[in-house]
């Protein structure tokens, strides 16, 4: 082949391009980190998620570890009846717990251990129940759901570190309630057109 | 001749590769709500002078206003745009918007300190004005979720701006600077108040 046969073979190679999406949802990053990332491309289990995690931090990360160990706990239960699809539709009870979390930190209230705790179990056991792979069966969906518990813990952690980080800190601890009043209000909103559409029905 | 085509062919070849999908609904999905709700309170004016005067009275009242007013606006927004999503009308919501302007403009161009609570109440009046523009845009949201949360972040980050700009108040020279910037706030909302803007 030519030199100028072989440039015309690169440029047209070339005219065919393809986005770049590192993490689009998402072909060939396996089924791990599929289920991984699931908690951060559902919004509801995003706010509700860092609205825990940083409720639990801002009351202090060691004092409220017992919370996140009845969490890690109660995902995997989630995740086990995510298995048998035992869940239904499950934004609306979702949004709420993101909008009573969201005011509890926004309003930097202390409800004491139990009630954390309390609060953290039913929010694992919920998202873990609605991280369900309908699509999937067998292997795929285990190494899946599995990825699901892992990617649901960090994000857990994260936000609880980030608020602990953040409590020793004057203006960054303010941060932290602002994004409660962010997460409540939004939670709110959604919450208030879901009920606008089962009304107008 | 030869080489002439081979160019040509060459060129076309150049030009197909800066090609891109065409993208004529973008607006869809999560992306497309978070991008759409969080540009609908810096595209419009109003919005954002009201915004960054909330902050910026904040930053000039001090400690607790200066956080009290960034945590209770979304909130009190949210009930806004909670009546907005369900159709309940607030009379003359944008008349309300610009009278904001207006209101916060001149509360700092004054230096007007009243109690935490008075600042809160009229803070929180005009958020239900604000909140309602954006709420009755949530039902046609590509993601109704996403779109709220974005334009909750932009007022946030809004709000932000002001506080910045009025940490200058503890210089003297800062104070005037503050004080002239709640006035050109003041004045730009009788600008949208009397629809010369």
């Amino acid at each position: 082949m030519s030199v100028k046969r072989c440039s015309l073979v690169c440029m047209l190679a070339l005219a065919v391009p393809e986005p770049v999406l590192a993490h689009s949802p998402i072909k060939g990053i396996g089924n791990f980190y599929n289920g991984l990332l699931h908690p951060l491309f559902v919004p509801a289990h995003l706010l509700l998620l860092i609205a825990l995690g940083l409720f639990i931090g801002q009351k202090g990360m060691y004092e409220n570890r017992a919370a996140f160990a009845v969490f890690l706990v109660t995902t995997a239960i989630g995740l086990i009846g995510a298995w048998f699809s035992v869940g239904g539709e499950m934004d609306i009870v979702l949004l709420s717990a993101a909008a009573i979390i969201g005011l509890l930190l926004a309003s930097n209230l202390s409800i004491g251990l139990y009630f954390s705790a309390i609060i953290a179990a039913l929010v694992g056991l919920l998202v873990g129940i609605d991280s369900a792979q309908e699509t999937l069966s067998g292997t795929v969906k285990l190494v899946t759901l599995f990825g699901s518990g892992v990617g649901i813990n960090l994000l857990l952690l994260y936000s609880m570190g980030f608020a602990d980080y953040f409590n020793k800190k004057p203006w960054q601890k303010i941060g932290v309630r602002v994004i409660g009043s962010w997460v409540a209000a939004s939670s709110l909103l959604v919450l208030a057109l879901s009920y606008s559409l089962v009304s107008t029905k | 001749m030869k080489a002439r085509h081979f160019q040509s062919l060459a060129m076309a070849a150049i030009i197909i590769a800066y090609a891109s999908a065409a993208s004529a609904h973008e607006g869809v999905g999560i992306t497309g709500g978070f991008s759409s709700g969080f540009m609908h309170p810096i595209l419009g004016w109003d919005h954002v002078i009201a915004m960054v005067a909330v902050g910026l009275w904040g930053a000039f009242l001090g400690s607790p206003a200066i956080w009290v007013l960034p945590v209770v606006f979304p909130l009190v927004m949210a009930f806004g745009g909670a009546l907005g999503v369900m159709g309940i009308p607030i009379p003359a919501v944008e008349t309300g918007i610009a009278a904001s302007a207006v209101v916060l403009g001149a509360m700092v161009a004054f230096a007007v300190r009243p109690p935490i609570w008075v600042a809160a109440v009229i803070v929180g009046a005009f958020a239900i004005f604000h909140g309602h523009a954006h709420g009755t845009e949530l039902p046609s949201a590509a993601n109704p979720l996403a779109y709220s949360l974005g334009f909750v972040i932009a007022t946030g980050l809004l709000h932000l701006c002001g506080i910045a700009f009025g940490l200058v108040v503890r210089w003297p020279a800062g104070k005037i600077a503050v004080q002239a910037g709640g006035g050109i706030i003041a004045l730009a909302g009788v600008g949208f108040l009397t629809g010369i803007v």
